[in-house]
């Protein structure tokens, strides 16, 4: 039976399908009124997908990253909102064409991918929400500054190039490129910064695991300073040009790395929220990784974990 | 001084003129020898669609340039009238002469500007009597324009009449051509679209400064050269949003000055431009020097100051001011003239809708000036028929006056009054017979059994008829309507 829920993550589909058919046509077909469309369709599917999300944890009372593809569908929202928020600007729908197509295979791969046991209930610790959702939306952000990078990569090499028919007039201008990228930069930072910080302090205490013994820590942390350094020649020294965005690219592409695929591939581990928590470490907290379930099927009973980190507090 | 050529003759089927040779020039130019024939109106020209920036910097001309070359080409080519249009986008020789040969003329100007011969004349186009006289009106109409409808090529077309008129080489039949295009382009901005909407290289700058600043609001601007398309460009960055200072820059200090306070702008010394690179985002270059000012050098040492930040150098100079080396640093655009024509092309879409009806305007104009070509063949019978009927009347009148001294006063007014209307009733019919002949172009055929019948042996000059050599491209120019002042600039 069709639920609410079903029917709003399949509009959401829906919607996001479009928005990553328009705005890629668009790109070609330069029309202002097929932007605009597009960007009201992605809110359309923003909506729905937050109504998914809102019934979903409501009517399992947990938070909406609680499981992997969870952990994705959250990942997309992140994306669109985060994308809905610039996309006021002039020209800047256009970037709809990278933030489209990345939000629907979010949801497409959240659909998809069958759910694991949830490890973060609705009880969980607030700290450890908060280190997964800010590392959830520093991945949205870092991957729309990535976007814009490529963007002003692409524009810079068209403009120099003086091919100044096709793409050059469906991107954005340099100028926006950079700010935006930059603030999106900054965004990124300090969610990272955040979702580091509660990540240090509490996964000792709610994971009873050092993060000192956990490699990914320090890949972040590398990327983490590399940022910084960004923030700092971009802001302060007022640097910005090619060189800076090439830099923006190699670091998110460094850190979808780090985050998506090296340490997933490396260690059998399933992601929550930008966390990768091992099997040894779900394990050590009481939670072992359960039989996989896809996202629409109902969920298991919440386990009462007896690690202190996972009960109510 | 040249001596102006001397109508002589007015033949069957096309004017003609006896030319008065000029004296050899200085340059290594081959001459053509003095011709007898038919007058022809011959166009030789090189423009952005058929010749590369690198060849149109060195067939510029500037205005006292144009009036040397066009009494040495006068002189050697055996013309009658000669003119030069050069714009940054075109350079264009009008001649009218007996048998006048494109490829003359072209020879010439290659060895004028040491060009090699070929190369030229695989880069030139030619127009020959109506197909010249179209060509012209197109390009006052801005058809022919690098940016369609632009307004400032109509203004180069007077001040080409003008310069013509003032080096002596102008003469009756390209006066009227000048103002007769003049009249097509004037026609062509009021009656259609086709200059609407503010297109041109200047426009194109202000929106690749968009494209690459997003808003201009914040942009510092440069501009090098305070010449007419520094100002232009100067009250387009305005009109774009720009709010920040704008620097002007000049080797006439004065000049950088008056735009300046025209412009709400800072004036700054010639000598302080290398250093301001490193603030200004946009810089516009349009000097007539014909070196390149804007060197890599200087680029790259703002560059360095300027820590990534991109800046964009617009050279709208022809001969090309800054160097191309420049453009290839990291964060630099330049862009030239040639460059900039894409640009204009995306906002030519309403403009080129407004094409077919130019084109009626112009089909218009160029009738009216054939029309006024076969009059030059037909008016000095007419006026050598009006003449000799004057001459036969004054006559008789003496003869008769003498013999009718009994009558009052005002009965012999009243009878010479008569013979006055006897007289120009009877040679109504006849002279309106060959005005029609003439517009019809069959007209010389008649005027030599005319001239037999009357007796005619010198016909009246052709510049009797048509206004005199100079006036009429005077009193075109005096004519001319301003420049559109909706901040539109032309391509030079």
């Amino acid at each position: 039976m069709l639920t609410a829920r079903d029917a709003l993550f399949g509009m959401t589909l829906l919607a996001y399908f479009l928005g990553a058919v328009i705005f890629p046509a668009n790109l070609f077909l330069k029309h202002p009124r097929l932007n605009r469309i597009g960007v009201q369709i992605t809110f359309v599917g923003m909506l729905c997908h937050t109504g998914s999300i809102i019934l979903r944890g409501t009517q399992s009372r947990m938070l909406p990253f609680s499981s992997l593809p969870e952990g994705w569908s959250f990942l997309a929202w992140g994306v669109v909102v985060i994308y809905l928020s610039i996309a006021l600007r002039p020209r800047l729908p256009s970037l709809g064409a990278f933030a489209l197509p990345a939000a629907l295979v979010g949801v497409l791969v959240a659909a998809a991918t069958p759910a694991s046991t949830p490890i973060l209930s609705g009880a969980s610790h607030w700290g450890l929400a908060l280190h997964v959702a800010a590392s959830i939306l520093s991945i949205g952000a870092f991957a729309l500054a990535f976007a814009c990078a490529i963007c002003y990569l692409a524009q810079d090499h068209l403009l120099k190039a003086k091919r100044l028919e096709g793409l050059v007039r469906s991107l954005p201008p340099l100028g926006v490129l950079d700010t935006t990228s930059y603030w999106l930069i900054a965004l990124g930072f300090c969610l990272l910064t955040v979702g580091m910080i509660s990540g240090i302090i509490l996964v000792p205490e709610v994971l009873k695991a050092s993060w000192i013994q956990r490699p990914d820590t320090y890949a972040t942390l590398l990327l983490w300073l590399t940022f910084a350094v960004y923030l700092y020649v971009r802001g302060v020294g007022h640097w910005r040009g090619r060189r800076t965005h090439t830099v923006v690219v190699i670091a998110v592409a460094a850190l979808l790395i780090v985050y998506g695929g090296v340490i997933l591939l490396l260690r059998p581990a399933t992601l929550h929220g930008g966390t990768l928590i091992s099997q040894a470490t779900a394990s050590a907290i009481g939670r072992p990784l359960g039989p996989t379930r896809p996202l629409s099927a109902p969920r298991p009973p919440i386990m009462r974990e007896s690690s202190p980190g996972a009960g109510e507090r | 001084m040249r001596v102006p050529a001397r109508v002589n003759h007015i033949p069957p089927g096309n004017y003609c003129y006896d030319v008065t040779m000029g004296s050899a020039a200085s340059h290594d130019i081959p001459t053509t020898e003095p011709k007898s024939g038919p007058m022809t109106l011959v166009t030789v020209g090189f423009n952005h669609n058929t010749a590369p920036i690198e060849l149109r910097e060195r067939l510029a001309f500037g205005a006292s340039s144009a009036a040397e070359i066009s009494l040495a080409l006068q002189n050697h080519c055996s013309l009658t009238e000669c003119a030069i249009l050069s714009t940054c986008n075109r350079s264009e020789i009008y001649a009218v002469g007996t048998d006048c040969q494109a490829q003359d003329l072209v020879r010439f100007l290659a060895g004028w500007r040491e060009v090699d011969s070929a190369e030229l004349q695989s880069h030139s186009y030619e127009y020959r009597e109506a197909d010249a006289v179209r060509h012209l009106c197109r390009v006052a109409a801005g058809l022919d324009s690098m940016v369609l409808g632009e307004h400032q090529v109509l203004k180069q077309v007077k001040d080409a009449a003008d310069q013509a008129v003032e080096a002596h080489t102008s003469g009756p039949v390209l006066g009227a051509l000048f103002r007769q295009a003049v009249t097509a382009g004037r026609r062509a901005r009021s009656e259609t679209a086709i200059s609407r909407g503010a297109v041109s290289i200047s426009h194109a700058a202000v929106e690749l400064a968009r494209q690459i600043f997003g808003q201009l609001a914040g942009c510092r601007a440069l501009v090098l050269g305070a010449g007419e398309m520094g100002e232009i460009t100067l009250k387009l960055l305005r009109s774009a949003g720009m709010r920040t200072s704008i620097m002007i820059s000049n080797r006439t200090r004065e000049r950088a000055e008056e735009l300046a306070q025209r412009c709400d702008g800072v004036g700054i010394e010639w000598d302080q431009f290398p250093a301001a690179l490193a603030e200004v985002d946009i810089v516009i270059v349009s000097t007539s020097a014909p070196h390149y000012i804007v060197k890599a050098d200087i680029v790259r040492q703002a560059m360095r100051a300027r820590r990534g930040r991109h800046i964009l150098l617009v050279d709208i100079s022809v001969p090309r001011n800054v160097d191309p080396v420049a453009g290839a640093l990291p964060d630099v655009f330049l862009y030239n003239i040639d460059d900039l024509r894409d640009v204009a092309h995306r906002n030519l879409g309403d403009r080129a809708q407004e094409v077919e009806k130019v084109e009626q305007i112009i089909a218009e104009e160029v009738e009216r000036f054939r029309i006024w070509q076969n009059g030059l063949g037909v008016a000095p019978a007419i006026v050598g028929m009006r003449q000799f009927a004057e001459n036969v009347r004054q006559q008789e009148w003496d003869r008769l006056e003498n013999k009718l001294a009994h009558l009052p006063e005002h009965d012999r007014v009243a009878i010479e009054a008569w013979t006055h209307q006897f007289i120009n009733k009877l040679l109504h019919q006849p002279m309106v017979q060959l005005k029609a002949l003439g517009v019809n172009g069959k007209g010389y055929d008649r005027v030599e059994v005319v001239r037999e019948l009357f007796g005619l042996q010198e016909p009246a000059a052709v510049s009797s008829a048509a206004e005199a050599p100079g006036t009429a491209a005077k009193a075109m120019v005096g004519s001319e309507t301003g420049r559109s002042t909706d901040g539109e600039a032309d391509s030079c």
